[in-house]
């Protein structure tokens, strides 16, 4: 599906930005699941080294076998749940509207949007040392209506984003404003 | 009724049909709110490669195994012939 339909985006929008999160927090979930999904393999030679028997073993074995097999599998699916929670979080700022979608886990899904005239303060928060470093974080936005502040987690460049959402929302309310403004009155000679 | 190791086999299919269905999910997910780019067909291959080669390992390694066999073969419980007090 692209990001139009999923958005389902308007005749007169044009979508001026797409962000998902920072690319290390996927590979530093990669990093943890890498080292968890090899745990059978050493598993595998720490047996063969020090219990050698059990390799041999009629009934051990295959169900060492089979166990490996599930936990292998099991790791699998959640490499693909992994990376699906990273890639469908997705934010999309048009000239219009700011829109969310957030996947968690396999069964929930969250989608939001805010018209950006509405907008009134943005904050970006970055805290910690790879945030710092690698210059990713959160930006909230805060609407007049919404107590909740809708947030974009951990995206790239947090300062430039809040800077364009300001000046994306600047540009919106000028524009509802000049709409709702009443049509100059017509003089008459 | 004897447990054999053909039981621990139908477990792990009985897992497998679970992990299907989960990974049925996860795919079905990625096609309905996935965007169509490089890195979401490069994922789905690499998942689909990686459950092949799992399986294809696994069932590989159990070719010769004698599934008839008792699970609690070598096991013996015996009661102490004599309680000294």
């Amino acid at each position: 599906m692209n990001i139009s339909t999923l958005i389902h985006q308007k005749a007169y929008e044009t979508r001026v930005l797409e962000l998902r999160r920072h690319w290390l927090l996927l590979l530093k979930r990669v990093i943890v699941w890498a080292a968890l999904a090899a745990i059978p393999f050493g598993l595998f030679v720490f047996l063969r080294v020090n219990v050698p028997a059990i390799l041999a073993h009629p009934v051990a074995y295959p169900a060492l076998v089979l166990g490996f097999g599930a936990f292998e599998l099991s790791m699998w699916l959640v490499f693909f749940t992994m990376f699906i929670d990273y890639e469908l979080d997705l934010w999309v700022i048009t000239n219009d509207r700011l829109v969310s979608m957030e996947q968690h886990g396999l069964f929930a899904r969250t989608v939001a949007e805010l018209d950006l005239w509405r907008v009134q303060d943005v904050t970006t928060d970055v805290r910690g040392v790879f945030p710092t470093f690698f210059n990713y974080g959160n930006v909230h936005v805060q609407t007049a209506a919404a107590t909740e502040r809708f947030l974009l987690e951990d995206v790239p460049d947090p300062n430039a984003v809040r800077t364009f959402i300001l000046e994306m929302a600047d540009v919106d309310r000028r524009f509802h404003h000049s709409d709702a403004m009443p049509p100059p009155p017509v003089t008459t000679p | 009724m004897t447990l054999t190791l053909i039981h621990l086999l139908y477990l792990f299919y009985g897992f497998l049909v679970l992990f299907g269905v989960l990974a049925l999910a996860a795919i079905w997910h990625m096609v309905k709110f996935g965007t169509y780019g490089t890195r979401n067909y490069v994922a789905l291959f690499l998942f689909l490669a990686g459950v092949s080669v799992v399986m294809w390992g696994t069932f590989t390694l159990l070719r010769d195994v004698d599934w008839s066999r008792p699970l609690l073969q070598g096991l013996t419980l015996r009661a102490p012939s004599r309680i000294s007090l």
